[in-house]
């Protein structure tokens, strides 16, 4: 299952993606919100890991693009963030995010968990 | 493992941190000079913010907290805040406690005090 991780901090970017690959997982990333839309133009994973607060173009601006392509396949978008403001958090989930995690005091079991909510497992 | 270990990922942190500050370093100076400099205020508070993010995430929590501190000052001051010769000070020597205490994780696993810098940022006027 292929997961793209959008990140502009290459610490979470690194952090994350190892964990996701231990797991099972193939991990693609992206700095920001227009290299984001550039590997969604090659190929759709099956996942997205989004960062709200990025440069260049930032989380709410990819899912802005996003949305405005609606016959596109679909995949579940998390965003993946250290905001907490629950008018952050509802903005994402109206623009198209499934869920939200707070990627600073997440417990790596829950991202999992919530991975594999959205997405059914496929032979990991 | 213990996929909630975050030993491993030390080294990866330590990196990462260090190459933040080699960015602020050079804008802080910047800033002291003149503390209206856009570009200076934005690296400052970039590396604040995401140092702060990597610190918690590694149960750095002081350290977290101090670079959570200085992200705020900087940012108020981008917003209109007054920056007093005290604040710039201050700032500048918060970055310096940040340092340290990525020197002694590395060294000695554990965060420097910084307690008395932290203080100093929340005692600034808002």
């Amino acid at each position: 299952m292929k997961i793209l991780m959008v990140d502009d901090d290459p610490f979470f970017r690194k952090f994350y993606a190892s964990k996701l690959t231990a797991e099972g997982y193939e991990v693609e990333t992206a700095a920001n919100g227009k290299e984001a839309l550039e590997h969604l133009a090659k190929s759709k994973p099956d996942a997205m890991l989004l960062d709200l607060i990025m440069p260049e173009m930032d989380g709410f601006e990819v899912l802005t693009a996003l949305s405005k392509n609606p016959g596109e396949k679909k995949f579940p978008i998390i965003v993946f963030s250290t905001l907490s403001q629950p008018q952050d958090i509802e903005r994402a989930k109206q623009m198209g995010a499934l869920d939200f995690v707070n990627k600073v005091s997440l417990n790596f079991t829950i991202l999992v968990q919530k991975i594999r909510q959205y997405v059914p497992q496929q032979n990991l | 493992m213990d996929p909630n270990d975050l030993s491993s990922y030390k080294t990866l942190f330590i990196k990462t941190a260090r190459e933040f500050l080699e960015l602020v370093e050079p804008q802080l100076e910047a800033f002291a000079q003149n503390s209206s400099d856009k570009n200076a205020q934005e690296t400052i508070i970039r590396g604040a913010h995401s140092i702060k993010g990597q610190a918690r995430l590694m149960g750095y929590q002081n350290t977290g907290e101090l670079a959570e501190r200085l992200e705020h000052t900087v940012r108020a001051i981008s917003e209109g805040a007054v920056a007093s010769p005290e604040i710039i000070t201050s700032v500048t020597q918060g970055f310096a406690a940040l340092k340290t205490s990525i020197n002694t994780i590395e060294k000695e696993d554990k965060e420097a005090d910084v307690t008395t810098q932290i203080k100093k940022l929340e005692e600034q006027p808002k």
